[in-house]
């Protein structure tokens, strides 16, 4: 088959473009991914130096901040009571969203795509809009500045994320299955809780760990409604920083981040394996 | 009949979906023992039915009656009624004996009791083997027989089966028809059973209640249906009968005459309805060449599909105007046809049925 020269040569100008194209591509991502990576991994690398100052490249390596952290009343109280807000968010999340789910997807009740709506409404809150908002409600009631405050507040915010997952895997489990056990003698209550709550077992493992991780992290909220005593370990990094630079934050902001990265893979991982 | 051996009536049942009426008027008795089946094709209200009685639906008006007493507004689990989806729908967390004891379990029945009944179940469904299996390890044809067990294990007054058969391929299908068969040979369990296949309806049904556009059509046994039609819907869809109009009809001794195009055919049934009725004759009715005594008329074939024993052609006819018709013939009898043949059929008296025009409503 004979060519055209200029057909010939738009396609090797098209093969250029192609190559042009393909390695923008990659170089925007390569950019993307160093400027995100990056400084992550300087806090990973950082908190293994032994030094008193945060410097690059450290003199010498050692674990001295994680000794630091671990002697510190203050680090260790600002884990525990991040650890005392999350586990009861986590809890509360679940047992607000579980029955939610399944009003809102097996029952014809009214309204309830307002429901799901509302409950997944704070993932379009600007954060500091809302805690302005909250602030002002909560100081009506008394709930600045105290663990059941902070607990609420993170509720409203780990509600959507456990709302989407556990709709989607309420779409997974057929309806069918209900009415076969209402059919065989089971009250709707008991064909919920022993067929569809059961199959939704590891939705609901997920979306508690989504709500830990949440909470775990969550740095503006505590910000504007916490308060002494309240010193979650996002806001005492926070504090941690503004009044001078300790090393320790390097361990501690590791830490997080293995923490919030486990629960997150665990979660997506046994979520997955219940598709 | 007495009430005492309807294990269940439908009365009067109605069932609307807004303005649409899903179900209008639908009255059904139904004998202890008896094997019906819910015949039509999609939208015709045979689902419904069926949700209503289990308890899933509400009905707008009318009732339904288990043992005499009107169930309507009981929940699903106070009827005690056994259902088979056509999803299977085994509970996937739980063993196949667990899947069969739930029903046991929420019927309040003790561990040794549940533990005997499912090794009972689990033989009659012909899985001994499998009790400690997941669904998953199933095929479906066996995923069929535990939810068949599981449905059955209680003791329920009726079991309703809703299109159990339609996810399994042809042979597999046939061989449950016969597990079907003599399962209930055994337990006699009432039996309502949603199909569009009427083959399968054929072959298990005691008797067959043909739906359309909600209403009941036609309520007998597979063969009175089959042989006497009696309206030009049942005749189509279950016998797949064509319709054929009529110009004339008179009842004479012993039968009516009819004419059409010029032609009068004396038929032995006597016509007792106030309108017109139709001709309805079913493929295997037409005979292939001229026979004394029959109606002859001269056909050209359209289209041939060999079926093995039988031969089913498309013919065109006149009969006041051109129509098409389905003929089946011997397979050998119909050895040298071919597509553009002009064939001689003939149609006995005997093989004709008059049928009311119900087409139109």
């Amino acid at each position: 088959m004979i060519q055209r020269p200029e057909r010939a040569r738009a396609l090797r100008a098209q093969a250029v473009g192609d190559a042009v194209g393909r390695w923008a591509t990659r170089i925007v991502l390569a950019i993307t991914l160093l400027f995100l990576a990056i400084p992550a991994l300087l806090v990973f690398v950082l908190s293994f130096s032994s030094s008193q100052f945060i410097e690059f490249p450290p003199p010498a390596w050692g674990f001295d901040q994680y000794i630091a952290l671990f002697q510190s009343a203050r680090w260790l109280d600002a884990i525990g009571v991040s650890i005392r807000i999350a586990v009861p968010v986590a809890l509360l999340t679940i047992s607000i969203a579980v029955p939610a789910t399944l009003v809102i997807n097996r029952t014809t009740m009214p309204a309830r795509n307002a429901a799901y709506m509302l409950g997944v409404s704070s993932l379009l809150f600007p954060g500091a809009a809302f805690a302005v908002a909250l602030f002002g409600v909560f100081s009506q009631f008394g709930l600045t500045s105290t663990y059941l405050g902070i607990v609420l507040s993170h509720t409203v915010l780990a509600l959507p994320i456990a709302l989407i997952v556990l709709s989607t895997a309420i779409g997974r489990v057929p309806r069918q299955l209900e009415l076969v056990a209402m059919s065989l003698g089971a009250s709707r209550l008991r064909a919920w809780a022993g067929v569809t709550i059961r199959l939704l077992g590891p939705a609901v493992g997920a979306s508690a760990l989504f709500a830990f991780v949440t909470s775990f992290d969550e740095a503006v909220l505590i910000t504007f409604l916490g308060g002494p005593g309240l010193v979650t370990v996002p806001k005492a990094i926070f504090d941690s920083v503004r009044f001078g630079v300790e090393p320790v934050i390097t361990a501690i902001a590791t830490l997080t981040f293995v923490v919030t990265g486990l629960c997150a893979t665990i979660a997506s991982r046994v979520n997955s394996r219940s598709k | 009949m007495t009430t005492q051996n309807i294990a269940l009536s439908f009365q009067s049942v109605v069932k609307k979906f807004g303005d649409q009426r899903a179900v209008s008027d639908v009255s059904l008795d139904i004998r202890d023992g008896e094997w019906v089946t819910l015949l039509g094709p999609s939208g015709s209200g045979k689902t419904t039915l069926l949700k209503i009685l289990a308890g899933f639906e509400q009905l707008t008006s009318g009732a339904v009656l288990l043992r005499g007493k009107d169930v309507s507004r009981l929940t699903p689990a106070e009827r005690g009624i056994g259902m088979v989806f056509q999803q299977y729908a085994l509970f996937p967390h739980m063993t196949v004996a667990e899947n069969i004891a739930y029903g046991l379990k929420m019927h309040g029945w003790n561990k040794p009791d549940r533990v005997a009944r499912v090794k009972e179940m689990l033989s009659l469904v012909q899985l001994d083997a499998f009790g400690g299996r997941m669904p998953a390890q199933l095929s479906g044809g066996q995923q069929q027989r535990v939810a068949l067990a599981r449905a059955l294990a209680f003791g329920p007054t009726v079991l309703l089966m809703d299109e159990p058969l339609g996810a399994l391929d042809r042979s597999l299908r046939l061989e449950m028809e016969q597990q079907f068969r003599k399962i209930h040979r055994e337990l006699r369990p009432t039996v309502i059973y949603v199909t569009h296949d009427q083959e399968e309806a054929l072959v298990l049904s005691d008797r067959i209640a043909i739906l359309r556009d909600g209403r009941l059509l036609a309520f007998d046994t597979p063969r009175n249906l089959h042989d006497n039609p009696g309206s030009a819907l049942v005749a189509s869809f279950f016998a797949g009968a064509d319709l054929l109009p009529v110009e004339k009809a008179t009842v004479v001794d012993n039968g009516t005459e009819i004419t059409c195009a010029g032609e009068s055919l004396r038929v032995p049934e006597v016509w007792s309805g106030d309108a017109l009725p139709l001709i309805a004759v079913g493929p295997s009715r037409w005979k292939q060449g001229n026979v004394a005594g029959a109606w002859g008329a001269e056909a050209s074939v359209t289209d041939l599909s060999y079926l093995g024993d039988t031969t089913q052609l498309t013919c065109e006819i006149e009969w006041s105007g051109t129509r098409s018709i389905t003929v089946r013939t011997d397979a050998e009898e119909s050895l040298n046809v071919a597509v553009g043949d002009r064939i001689p059929l003939s149609l006995a008296p005997r093989d004709v049925r008059l049928v009311s025009d119900d087409r139109g409503q």
